[in-house]
């Protein structure tokens, strides 16, 4: 049986998958429902390899990256110690790699915004190509209310205004309160014991 | 070895809308509807597309006939009075565009801006030369707010902020970057889902 390798192009990223038809499904000789290996090129990086659970892991978080990037919703994605991580830096994004041998340091790829279109345009390209026939398990590019939800800057900034107001109010009471009003007559003792001249006298 | 020249779906939809009309099942399965916000940022979208490209604004009809949506968009007119439900425009409607009319559009923008993806790589790209790219965005600059401020309600203070350059910078960075990951097989998606998410 003829090995399948389909690949995906633009300018900086290459990405390159090989399978086989899943004949027990009736897939058709152009299809891919196995899928063995890929491998990713960005230019400036060594290649990137590995099977399939890393794909999916590589796909459903860079997509989702930047589907909440396009939102202007800046944010890591993936977990801490998990083979694929992506966070926002200040000239563009750092990609996180770890391999799941040991003794191998994770390998760091910093991309500008152009390539992460680049890269999210070949990731695009394999999900939607109807002749790779795997399950990528992705849920996303639903719209939903990140700002209110996941935006806490937001949610401080539009707050911060009327939680100042109502603090320097409070404040100023709490001031007015405890300031010493030399005209208002304080009488901490009990009140006029021993003092009037009648209580003197009866004494 | 089997290399791939441009998108697997998207030439398949273009073929297909060939000769039948566009249906809204071919993209989104539920109705899209897009708010004012929302409205604003899809006018703004075509106004970077004609920014960038002089002849965006016949081009806009072909691929509008390429794609089969002859039906929503059959002259500049049609088109136009969809552009007009943005409320900072100088003849604005009132209302909100239906469903299809919504998806038509989005559809025409992610094509458009595949077209058009060179010159926003360029803008996008941290490895071009900085002062040929400094130079890309004061011509881009330029003819973005000459086109806000001939087609937008310059009275609006709206309108004033998108003029004010401290917001403008911001501003139109993202546009260029909405429309570049806009471009592709999942870019009509996304760009439908951030768009939607403005309603609320």
């Amino acid at each position: 049986m003829l090995r399948l390798n389909y690949q995906y192009d633009r300018n900086s990223v290459r990405l390159i998958i090989q399978g086989l038809p899943d004949l027990s499904l009736g897939q058709s000789a152009e299809q891919i429902g196995i899928l063995s290996t890929w491998k990713l090129d960005l230019v400036g990086y060594p290649t990137l390899e590995g099977n399939l659970e890393h794909l999916q892991i590589l796909i459903s978080t860079i997509t989702q990256y930047t589907r909440y990037y396009l939102s202007g919703f800046r944010k890591t994605f993936g977990e801490l110690d998990g083979p694929v991580q992506i966070r926002p830096i200040t000239k563009g994004h750092l990609i996180i790699l770890r391999s799941s041998k040991e003794n191998i340091e994770p390998l760091e790829v910093k991309i500008d915004d152009a390539e992460l279109v680049d890269l999210i345009y070949c990731l695009d390209s394999l999900r939607y190509d109807k002749r790779v026939l795997v399950d990528w398990n992705i849920v996303i590019n639903q719209p939903k209310r990140l700002k209110h939800k996941l935006n806490y800057f937001y949610l401080i900034t539009q707050l911060s205004s009327p939680i100042l107001g109502l603090l320097s109010l409070v404040l100023t009471i709490f001031l007015f309160t405890i300031i010493y009003d030399p005209k208002t007559e304080y009488n901490y003792g009990p009140k006029n014991v021993g003092t009037d001249k009648k209580s003197l006298l009866a004494n | 070895m089997d290399q791939m020249t441009a998108s697997p779906t998207m030439p398949q939809k273009l073929e297909g809308h060939k000769k039948k009309p566009f249906q809204l099942t071919d993209l989104s399965a539920k109705p899209v509807v897009i708010g004012r916000r929302g409205l604003e940022r899809l006018d703004l979208l075509l106004l970077v597309i004609e920014a960038l490209d002089l002849n965006a604004s016949k081009g806009l009809l072909w691929t509008s006939d390429k794609l089969g949506l002859q039906d929503y968009f059959p002259n500049h007119v049609e088109l136009w009075k969809c552009r007009c439900h943005n409320p900072l425009r100088k003849t604005a409607r009132r209302g909100q565009l239906n469903s299809m009319q919504s998806e038509a559009l989005i559809l025409l923008i992610s094509t458009m801006a595949d077209k058009i993806y060179p010159d926003l790589r360029q803008l996008i790209s941290s490895k071009e030369p900085a002062n040929k790219n400094q130079e890309r965005w004061e011509l881009f600059y330029a003819r973005l707010i000459d086109l806000i401020s001939e087609r937008f309600n310059n009275r609006r203070s709206a309108v004033k902020k998108l003029l004010s350059y401290e917001y403008t910078d911001a501003l139109f960075r993202n546009l260029i970057l909405t429309l570049a990951l806009s471009v592709g097989p999942g870019g009509v998606d996304r760009l439908r889902a951030s768009l939607m998410e403005l309603n609320y």
